[in-house]
């Protein structure tokens, strides 16, 4: 019995003894095997969130091409500028694409080569001069011959992810200043280009200084092992973890180039917090904290910004400066133990201030007003599948020169209004668009156009008070009972049971009563009394309908009130409207994307030009006419403190009840452009049309290469010289003007040539 | 060039196993550098010799007057521009109807989007623009001039899209240039699009002033546009 157990004992003992060799063995075969699998489960992680962050590629976004040719109205400084956002090198003698050299009025500018929507335009020495500030001559340098045309390679104005509603301002390896690479490295990774992703030898050091300072300097992770934190969401500390993210340290610089490391670190990197929004990469947190591109930086803002790195709530430069600072003098101190900078510019360096922006600024990228359009745009246009496939080029209509010159314009005349008036908190949107092929030039969406916030231009949803009243007078021309003369009476209306029964008595501006007034006077001096007969002659819902087809999408409120513009609307719809008026008569889809085409160059879809016939050319000649007494004798005289004296321009005013709103929207040949000022709050503004939003459209167009009106008449519309009444008089009298008629109700009597005109 | 995986996990699954030895470094991956900007062959040009371009460049040679477009890579053959050369303001050629030098459009070849039966079968006269003056300055060569050429040329090897597109960017150049409007016009009209054919028709009208030849071509156009709507209702 007993032997029996023993011997059972001694099976018992021996199967255990096989059975931890077997474990053993197993251990030391699948041991590595685990490992293996482990580091290939590892890998494919690392691919995965590395290429999440790196590869999917974003939309590069262009502004318009600049076209060059003899007789284009531009200035040389205007050339000199979209040259200098082209980044192109200045250089004694040109001898690659990129290059130009400027001797006052000529340029000779090697072009880039560039592909195009529509084709591939080829590199170009061409030699550009001016006379009396135009462009008289574009020619090849090497053949000698005159250019009909040329044009340079458009300006990328930023990259986008077009389903993101992110603002992320990515930066390219390429457009990483070199000292902030520098310091980068010389502060956190000095071992970055050398190492496999970790860094022992740095460890030991880290833990060396460390111990020997008694508490923690220097941190032993890499660049590399940061990057792989960043691609955890939880922020826990294990032993696990940091093994981890070791091996994912040495994949990633296995399988990817340092610049592709970097350039994805520099994107990523977390570096402080805006409200509920993380602030991620260097390009995001130039503006969040300097409000500038990171390209200007300078020594002491790109110390700050590398010393941030290592505590972005701690070393929080707007809620801690002091400690932001000591750390950036830190970072100085080792910039010169690096050899990066030398101590006399440290000592420089250290004596600024830390260079931040007004707190508080939601800051973004560039053009980011235009760019809120070109989203919407492609959102609408587009299908979602399309614009989630990498690489897409997207071709603009944005012209920088006159986005610049329309934000810098804007943000300059409101202190100056404000002044003026004694009124606060003024805010303002624009809308410049091309006349006939309704692209968007700029797109003004604040005051501040670097501050992220409401879009005015797109969101700003207001009454248009008397900016409707071209629409009712191009709708009484439309039809030949009516012409500019056609005496309107301007006198106390009283329609009773109005909107929520309440009785309806709209004055005139002046509250005075003109009595029968000729058509287009009413429309010069914008008298309410008289719009309003006019108005209900013609019937509230043809007014309606002509603002439908005119591009208003909204629901129209059809009450007496819309007369005098009870309906909101947005500056960029009323833009769409007085398109239709600026060129005479054809809706042109406002857009501001011309073309996008994907990695491969492969079209994804093609916005070309549209057209629509929507008002008859004659009743839109005969308003226009109108439109430019409006300026040059009506509530928009103002206008021609900003424009040449002979230039033509046509527009309306527009003021609300208790200067809530003030509206300017008019024309000049080839630019339709619509200015609201007002306050978010729907407070007054204290400002008539022509007291606020007139004088920055004239600061903006003043500041632009326009066109004049064109003169000519469309077919069946004779000028013909009559006094303010519309009667035929001689040139010679005073105050007689030329106004257009149709052919057959071409005045017949002639009237007293010293009748007075207003 | 990839790299072997495996000896990666050997040495990750040595670091696993306590091993603290770096891995050998691979080679960098080769991957296509996605980030330059879309520079089609940056270097196609080989530099040039600088003792040419020296500033100041100084050619006093006069105007040419031989139009020369950078983009029109093709070769126009002989077939004759646009009359724009022209400086002398003299009256419109005349237009007879079909024996112009461009092809007429129902002999377009390679024509896209409209199939042969739905193509207008209408005669549609090509008119010739004439300087007005008021575009490209006294004796320069018109930058819209090498467009009109260009599209034609495009038309007539049946890429309409392209041809559009030169419209399109003379446009941006003349906006109120007839005959631009004309041809794009005629170019909807035979992509099938046609309420743009008759709008843009319309829209050159608008701006024809005195040019009856013009507004005939346009008037056709309309017309032409206007059968294949009605037809198109019918059916």
């Amino acid at each position: 019995m007993l032997t029996v157990a023993i011997n059972l004992l001694r099976k018992i003992l021996g199967l255990l003894a096989r059975g931890l060799l077997y474990l053993f063995l197993t251990v030391l075969i699948l041991g590595p095997m685990y490992g293996a699998y482990y580091a290939y489960h590892l890998n494919d992680t690392v691919r995965g969130r590395f290429e999440g962050k790196r590869w999917s590629l974003p939309a590069r976004v262009y502004a318009r091409p600049l076209e060059l040719y003899a007789g284009r109205p531009i200035t040389p400084t205007e050339l000199q500028e979209e040259i200098n956002r082209l980044n192109y090198s200045n250089t004694k003698s040109p001898q690659r694409p990129g290059s130009y050299v400027r001797e006052g009025d000529q340029f000779l500018i090697y072009t880039r080569p560039f592909q195009f929507q529509d084709r591939h335009e080829t590199s170009h020495f061409i030699d550009v001069r001016f006379y009396d500030q135009k462009l008289t001559v574009v020619k090849d340098v090497d053949t000698g011959k005159d250019l009909a045309l040329a044009s340079l390679d458009p300006v990328l104005i930023t990259s986008i992810y077009p389903n993101d509603k992110e603002d992320r301002i990515l930066i390219l390896r390429k457009d990483l200043p070199q000292l902030l690479v520098q310091t980068l490295v010389a502060v956190e990774d000095r071992q970055f280009f050398s190492h496999y992703g970790i860094d022992p030898i740095g460890i030991v050091r880290a833990l060396w200084s460390n111990l020997s300072a008694g508490h923690v300097v220097q941190g032993g992770s890499t660049l590399t092992q940061q990057l792989v934190k960043n691609f955890y969401l939880s922020n826990k500390r294990s032993m696990t973890r940091k093994l981890n993210e070791a091996i994912m340290a040495l994949l990633l610089d296995s399988r990817y180039s340092k610049d592709q490391i970097l350039e994805t670190y520099a994107n990523e990197v977390y570096l402080g917090q805006d409200g509920s929004r993380a602030i991620h990469g260097f390009g995001l947190a130039s503006h969040f904290f300097f409000n500038r591109d990171l390209e200007y930086l300078d020594l002491p803002r790109i110390a700050l910004l590398v010393g941030i790195i290592k505590g972005p709530s701690y070393y929080d430069p707007r809620r801690h400066p002091q400690r932001a600072l000591s750390r950036r003098n830190v970072v100085l101190d080792t910039m010169v133990e690096q050899g990066l900078i030398t101590a006399d510019q440290a000592i420089a360096a250290k004596a600024t201030d830390l260079g931040l922006s007004a707190k508080g600024q939601r800051v973004r990228s560039r053009y980011s007003a235009f760019m809120d359009l070109v989203r919407i745009q492609l959102q609408n246009d587009y299908r979602d599948v399309d614009l989630r496939s990498e690489g897409l080029s997207i071709f603009t209509t944005l012209d920088p020169l006159v986005q610049t010159q329309a934000e810098h314009r804007a943000e300059h005349r409101l202190p100056v209004l404000e002044r003026t008036y004694n009124v606060q908190k003024l805010e303002t949107a624009a809308v410049i668009a091309s006349v006939e092929d309704g692209e968007i030039m700029a797109l003004v969406g604040g005051r501040h156009s670097v501050i992220s916030g409401f879009n005015r231009a797109i969101n700003a949803v207001r009454s248009i008070g008397s900016l409707v009243k071209p629409v009712v007078y191009l709708e009484a021309l439309s039809r030949p009972e009516y012409n500019l003369f056609t005496p309107i009476p301007d006198e106390p209306v009283l329609i009773k049971g109005g909107r929520r029964g309440r009785d309806w008595k709209p004055q005139n501006y002046d509250r005075s009563v003109h009595g029968m007034v000729p058509l287009q006077q009413a429309l010069v001096h914008s008298y309410n009394l008289s719009t309003v007969n006019l108005g209900l002659q013609l019937g509230l819902s043809s007014v309606a309908s002509r603002l439908r087809a005119f591009g208003v999408k909204r629901a129209i409120p059809e009450y007496n009130p819309l007369l005098l513009g009870a309906i909101s609307l947005s500056p960029l719809e009323v833009t769409q409207i007085y398109q239709c008026i600026a060129s005479g008569g054809f809706l042109a889809p406002l857009r501001t994307v011309r073309a996008v085409l994907d990695s491969s160059g492969k079209h994804l879809n093609h916005y070309p030009v549209e057209v629509k016939q929507v008002a008859n050319p004659q009743a839109v000649a005969l308003v226009t006419w109108a439109m430019r007494q409006v300026v040059e004798r009506g509530t928009a005289r103002d206008l021609h403190d900003f424009l040449p004296a002979d230039f033509k321009v046509a527009g309306k005013t527009g003021t609300t009840d208790d200067y809530i709103d003030s509206w300017f929207a008019g024309f000049t040949g080839d630019k339709v452009a619509v200015v609201w000022v007002g306050r978010d709050d729907n407070r007054s503004a204290g400002l008539s049309g022509s007291k606020g939003a007139l004088q920055v459209w004239g600061d903006i167009i003043g500041s632009c290469d326009n066109e004049s009106l064109n003169d000519t008449m469309p077919d069946g519309l004779v000028m013909q010289w009559v006094n303010s009444s519309g009667e035929k008089v001689s040139p010679n009298c005073p105050n007689a003007y030329e106004a257009p008629f149709r052919k057959e109700n071409l005045p017949r009597r002639y009237g007293s040539c010293s009748r007075n005109s207003r | 060039m990839r790299y072997p995986n495996s000896i990666l996990f050997a040495v990750s699954a040595a670091i696993i196993g306590g091993c603290s030895s770096a891995p050998p470094k691979p080679p960098d991956v080769a991957v296509d550098n996605r980030t330059e900007p879309r520079i089609a062959n940056p270097n196609a040009l080989p530099p040039r010799p600088s003792d040419v371009k020296t500033f100041p460049y100084k050619n006093t040679a006069s105007i040419h007057p031989e139009f020369l477009n950078p983009s029109n890579t093709t070769d126009v053959g002989s077939e004759p521009g646009p009359a724009i050369h022209d400086t002398s303001n003299q009256a419109l050629p005349s237009v007879s109807d079909n024996t112009g030098n461009k092809p007429p459009a129902n002999t377009t070849t390679g024509n896209k989007r409209p199939t042969a039966n739905q193509r207008p079968s209408v005669n549609l006269t090509v008119v010739e623009p004439v300087p007005d003056g008021a575009s490209g300055g006294s004796g320069q060569t018109s930058p819209v001039a090498g467009l009109l050429k260009q599209a034609e040329n495009r038309r007539a090897a049946g890429d309409l899209d392209e041809a559009a597109s030169a419209l399109e960017r003379g446009l941006r150049i003349e906006p109120r240039n007839p005959f631009i409007w004309n041809r794009l016009a005629r170019i909807r009209l035979e992509q099938g699009s046609f309420d743009q054919a008759q709008s843009m028709a319309s829209k050159s009208n608008a701006l024809a002033g005195n040019r009856p030849e013009l507004i005939k071509a346009n008037q056709n156009i309309i017309d032409a546009a206007n059968k294949q709507i009605v037809g198109g209702a019918k059916q």
